[in-house]
């Protein structure tokens, strides 16, 4: 390549670079504008809709066909102003009811159908405001919809508006999730349906799968307690299922009945033993100190650690049975004893620092 | 000689236009990418209609070490987050200067005992320290091992499904976590959210928050560098997550599924490059588990991080970075190896390693040749034809780069700062990519080299 040959190339290619990099900047520029105009345009309904909700909120004949059929459109605003009044929903006014069902319910009905995740979102979450009983499949079709966002929120729905019966199935369905969103739909319970143990009790009387039976349990403990005698209790304290066996030990503690939890201390699986030494301290049951002064010498560590925890729970009785022990014979029991005397001195240094004018 | 020259000449012309391709294909895909991210949070954000109940709770891990002058701006830049549930936790590994007493001091911090069994095996945990004035914070004080350690330990006290690595020299936009937890929960199977990190030095912080309008830095060395981050998480993390097959996430700055990390053996503590270590070992885990898996970015979760100020820094910093990825690259090696590894495997893991673990050596033989050429007089119009084409490709990325952020989530909005962008993108190879290409083969040479006499590498 010659000189001659060399300098008109480069000079195009120049030429190239610079008109690419100049398209760019002009079509950023209009993009940057489209985006503002959409933006502006976007905050103004947003205003406008803002002072039409407060003004119909005063008067509700302004809530006309058109309007509604407008709001059906923009649900997204609608939900937002729900959640900003979520006080105020809470009333019997006219307006709310008006746009619980003539807003959100028909706009939540059409939703649950379309494909796209956020659509199905918006559906749930018109039907948390609203719902019918009609609707129950399409609940429970969310349920087990791959993304949390609408999973989540179904059972939460389910959970305020669904039938004891839709509750049951969705039960089932959520024992197979994976436990940090067992432990979202546990936080909500309380939040939206205290009264779920009667769904509960009859899922724990059908269900035989072990996972179901694991979440009946876990969702029972977070509830009001009223004793209710489970049949297959035992059952569940001897299965073969950790988790299962777990929870129900959980729910024997709950229901404070210490003289079946006492044979625990003998059990086979270190995490029963552990939990029971746990419970046994906390529930301050005397006739326990000495399965306690056993467990020290117990071959798994937490087991140990718990017992010691459990016999600080005593007071003297527990701290002498503590401070007694030594490094032989076995010098796993010292141990234990040792750390919780430590994390005892500690707490109680700290108490007397709280104390303190 | 010169045979041997003009063959490596044709090679590194085709290496060259394998990767201008592959870039190419990376920014198209990454247009439409950012622009939804853009859209879905521009005009009302979705995440705001999130109920508490379904706000997951989320650990941030704080690891640090030295960090005495920036450590609390990190911590109040967790604490102003708009997410309602965040638990922190401060991972002081081994400090030697005032980072733990300053903690103590500001967050009125008491010793309280813990019963921890490790889940990772990580470095002694000495104490550990609740707050009184802030019940959410927990301070872990443990004996020194590598950031990876510190996470480790961490990791172990979390008690949160999900949990974020938050480096001590950033801060973070309040609505970030938000942001990430939304495109967690949008995701099926998603087990990583990775946001975009900008560069921090230049802009004034008090209490975790940027007193100032974000800034391009004064500096040549971080001006470079608020480019490279640009054009990295802008385009490069966009467009790879388009094609889900992403290997690296910043670690100052990703939000993690907790059972998941655990159950891959946490972070490599031996590894510099930790952040990019984890995303290949989880993408690994989940292929050889057959678990359907999803690993996400949200270029609207933002923060800002420290970059090194001077170019001494820099080069330790680079050096350092390429051993990590060399080290990471090497451990999980069979994930190029098979067709099962998806488009893991059979994209991205070589593009990653041939164009950006290898891509600087390539670039270092292609200057030498060029010294060669000079040398025995070999270099013609088609050679300098060829360096303007290679200088105005990547002139075109960074400027695409600069462009996207115009139109979109504008960092970087005053004019003088968007015509310093554009100067230095000019101006890049100009000294500061061949600094920059040095500085990552002397870390690969000492890589080989420390590999070849069987020392740590």
């Amino acid at each position: 390549m010659t000189r001659t040959e060399f300098i008109p190339i480069a000079e195009t290619i120049f030429m190239i670079e610079v008109s690419l990099v100049v398209l760019m900047l002009v079509s950023a520029y209009l993009f940057k504008g489209y985006f503002v105009i959409k933006r502006l345009v976007r905050k103004r309904t947003k205003e406008n809709w803002t002072a039409f909700w407060h003004e119909a909120e005063r008067d509700t004949s302004l809530l006309t066909d058109d309007k509604i059929k407008n709001m059906q459109k923009r649900i997204v605003w609608v939900l937002m102003l729900m959640k900003q009044s979520k006080e105020k929903i809470q009333s019997e006014s006219l307006f709310y009811n008006k746009i619980r069902k003539e807003v959100l319910l028909p706009t939540g009905k059409k939703l649950i159908r379309k494909h796209n995740y956020l659509k199905k979102y918006y559906a749930i979450e018109c039907f948390y405001y609203q719902f019918d009983p009609e609707d129950e499949h399409y609940l429970l079709k969310a349920i087990s919809h791959p993304v949390l966002l609408v999973s989540l929120n179904a059972a939460r729905v389910s959970f305020k508006h669904g039938s004891t019966k839709l509750l049951e199935k969705v039960i089932s369905h959520l024992a197979h999730w994976k436990w940090f969103q067992q432990d979202a739909i546990a936080s909500m319970i309380l939040e939206e349906r205290p009264m779920l143990t009667e769904a509960l009790l009859n899922c724990l009387e059908k269900e035989k799968s072990h996972s179901v039976r694991t979440l009946c349990y876990r969702l029972l403990l977070l509830l009001p307690s009223k004793d209710e005698v489970i049949r297959e209790l035992e059952a569940d304290l001897y299965s073969n299922f950790i988790d299962l066996r777990v929870v129900a030990l959980d729910y024997l503690i709950k229901v404070k009945d210490i003289s079946r939890l006492r044979n625990f201390m003998y059990d086979d699986d270190w995490v029963i033993r552990a939990r029971t030494a746990h419970a046994l301290g906390l529930l301050l049951d005397k006739e326990s100190i000495h399965l306690l002064e056993e467990a020290l010498f117990d071959p798994e560590w937490w087991v140990r650690t718990y017992s010691a925890e459990a016999l600080l729970c005593f007071g003297q009785i527990g701290l002498a049975i503590l401070q007694q022990q030594s490094p032989k014979p076995y010098s796993g029991a010292y141990d234990a004893a040792r750390e919780a005397l430590s994390r005892h001195r500690h707490t109680q240094i700290r108490k007397r620092r709280r104390h303190k004018p | 000689m010169i045979q041997a020259l003009i063959y490596a000449d044709y090679m590194i012309i085709g290496y060259f236009l394998i990767m201008a391709f592959g870039y190419t294909v990376l920014l198209c895909a990454s247009f439409p990418e950012v622009i939804r991210k853009f859209e879905e949070v521009a005009y009302g954000n979705v995440a705001d209609l999130m109920h508490e109940e379904t706000v997951l709770p989320v650990s941030i891990i704080i690891p640090a070490y030295n960090e005495e002058d920036r450590i609390l701006n990190a911590v109040y830049s967790a604490l102003n987050s708009d997410y309602a549930n965040i638990q922190i936790i401060i991972s002081c590994d081994g400090s030697r200067d005032n980072t733990l007493p300053k903690l103590i001091k500001t967050f009125n911090l008491y010793e309280t005992p813990i019963m921890l069994k490790n889940n990772i095996k990580t470095a002694e945990v000495k104490r550990y320290f609740a707050s009184t004035d802030y019940p959410n914070i927990k301070v872990i004080d443990k004996v020194n091992g590598q950031v990876a350690d510190a996470v480790n330990a961490g990791l172990n006290i979390c008690r949160t499904s999900l949990y974020m690595t938050l480096d001590a020299d950033t801060v973070m936009k309040p609505n970030a976590v938000s942001r990430l937890v939304f495109t967690y929960l949008s995701n099926p199977d998603c087990i990583l959210v990775g946001g975009a990190v900008y560069v921090l030095n230049g802009n004034k912080v008090s209490h975790g928050k940027l007193l100032t309008e974000p800034r391009v830095p004064h500096g040549y060395v971080t001006g470079f560098q608020c480019n490279e981050y640009l054009s990295s998480f802008l385009f490069g993390r966009a467009g790879w997550s388009y094609f889900g097959g992403a290997l690296c996430y910043s670690g100052a700055f990703t939000l993690f599924d907790t059972r998941t990390v655990i159950a891959a053996g946490g972070h490599d503590k031996g590894n510099f490059s930790h952040d990019a270590e984890i995303t290949i070992k989880l993408h690994q885990y989940m292929r050889d588990q057959h678990r359907p898996y999803k690993i996400s970015y949200n270029p609207s979760a933002i923060a800002w991080t420290e970059v090194p100020g001077s170019l001494k820094a820099f080069w330790r910093q680079r050096g350092t970075w390429q051993r990590g990825l060399l080290c990471s690259f090497w451990e999980h090696k069979q994930l190029g190896l098979f067709y099962r590894y998806g488009i893991v495997g059979c994209v991205s893991f070589p593009f990653y390693v041939l164009f950006e673990v290898f891509g600087p050596v390539v670039e270092f033989i292609a200057y030498m040749t060029l010294l060669i050429g000079c040398f025995y007089g070999l270099i013609g119009y088609p050679v300098l034809l060829f360096i303007g084409i290679a200088w105005a490709y990547f002139v075109f990325i960074m400027m695409a780069s600069i462009l996207l952020n115009l139109i979109t989530f504008n960092i970087y909005r005053r004019k003088m700062d968007i015509l310093r962008m554009f100067l230095f993108a000019v101006i890049n190879l100009f000294g500061f990519r061949q600094f920059m290409v040095l500085s990552y083969v002397r870390g690969t040479v000492q890589y080989f080299w420390n590999r070849l006499r069987g020392r740590k590498l």
